[in-house]
């Protein structure tokens, strides 16, 4: 029977650690005897094979799942507790720092919340020019206007005229005149003066 | 592997029983690969226990197409090299240091013995694969399939890795004897120069 060396290499480990069977184990003893590679290789495994592990008792042994498990309970409280600490730690503290700064942070959004509902919401009749606190000398002159706040002018006047007309109805004899054709026909010096004038009257009252 | 993967999932529910179950089905074995890499009873027990507690408190990263111990195995490696190469110190026993006895048998068995020896010292100062693959294959009797799976290598790599380690140990094997050889003769020389 011929015996290849790679096979009996691939098979020393075994004939080593006494697992062949007689057939198997003949055949590896004749391929000893005259291979020195393999008897080399054989006196390598047996001896790093030789070297025993000391058994360190029942006790060890006994002990071990116990011991893990508390390792891991412990690990896993300090992962809890490390992720909290490590949070208010760098973040939180010192915590009155933090209280402070949201107490500062709760005062600024109050006091501009209030001022926003102080702001006085523009009269939809009154022109955004008077709304903004213009006096009579900063009255635009029509040609400046857009449509949108000539047309509100127009309504405002409508309203004021009526009052002034039922007041003076000589001065403003407009009952049925065509307001818009009234304005459109005074020159911005005119209407100046008209605005001023209504001006004066309502802070006379 | 199905009755691991069981036991696996039972201990994440909170069953203390299947936990006890997996440490006492591993312990022995991690221990005995641990002692064998480090060489002492303290760094191997302190290494079991790392090596149990990274895998429990990591089950959630284990992929489940491994098998357990093999998994195991690869943490224990890990956390077995860094201390492993401290203590990988060769020790040198020079040949000059061994009595030579006049009787031949016992001279025969004084080589034997420090062949051996220094056999041992040599195979601590392998290359960490070659080194591993010998003591899974040697040491652990593990087949070259499953050193292959441990190691994250090809079948043939983990042959390739145990091929060398062991083509590197004879060389020294061989040098070892020859100098003996040369020694045993010198000494049989003078001998027979006295007897004259």
């Amino acid at each position: 029977m011929n015996t290849n060396h790679s096979d009996i290499k691939s098979i020393l480990f075994s004939y080593a650690a006494q697992e062949l069977d007689h057939k198997k184990r003949t055949l590896v003893e004749h391929h000893l005897k005259t291979c020195a590679d393999c008897r080399a290789e054989l006196m390598i495994i047996r001896t790093l094979a030789d070297q025993p592990v000391p058994d360190p008792g029942k006790a060890f042994w006994d002990q071990m799942p116990d011991k893990i498990y508390r390792l891991v309970q412990q690990q896993h409280t300090q992962k809890k507790s490390f992720t909290w600490s490590w949070f208010t730690e760098r973040i939180l503290l010192p915590r009155w720092i933090l209280a402070t700064a949201t107490a500062g942070m709760l005062l600024i959004v109050s006091f501009l919340t209030f001022q926003a509902f102080q702001r006085e919401s523009p009269d939809p009749l009154q022109p955004s020019f008077l709304s903004h606190g213009l006096t009579a000398v900063e009255i635009p002159y029509l040609t400046e206007l857009d449509p949108q706040e000539i047309s509100t002018i127009n309504a405002w006047a409508g309203n004021e005229f009526a009052t002034l007309a039922e007041a003076d109805p000589l001065l403003f004899a407009m009952k049925d005149a065509d307001i818009d054709d009234e304005l459109e026909g005074l020159n911005p010096d005119e209407i100046e003066m008209l605005f001023a004038t209504v001006i004066a009257w309502e802070e006379e009252g | 592997m199905d009755e691991d993967l069981d036991l696996i999932a039972r201990t994440e529910s909170g069953d203390r029983d299947a936990f006890n179950e997996l440490v006492r089905k591993y312990q022995k074995p991690l221990y005995s690969l641990l002692y064998r890499m480090v060489s002492s009873h303290e760094d191997a027990s302190d290494l079991l226990q790392k090596t149990f507690l990274k895998a429990f408190t990591g089950l959630g990263s284990f992929e489940r197409r491994a098998r357990f111990k093999t998994w195991l195995y690869q943490i224990a490696i890990n956390l077995a090299k860094n201390i492993y190469r401290d203590r990988s110190r060769f020790e040198q026993v020079s040949i000059d240091d061994v009595i030579i006895s006049r009787n031949p048998k016992t001279l025969e068995t004084l080589i034997r013995n420090e062949t051996k020896l220094l056999l041992r010292k040599s195979f601590a100062l392998l290359p960490e694969k070659q080194r591993l693959t010998l003591t899974f294959r040697v040491q652990e009797g593990k087949k070259f399939e499953e050193i292959a799976e441990i190691m994250n290598c090809s079948l043939g790599t983990a042959k390739a890795n145990y091929h060398h380690a062991v083509q590197k140990l004879k060389t020294i094997m061989e040098d070892t004897n020859r100098e003996c050889n040369r020694r045993t003769h010198t000494q049989r020389t003078s001998h027979e120069h006295e007897s004259f």
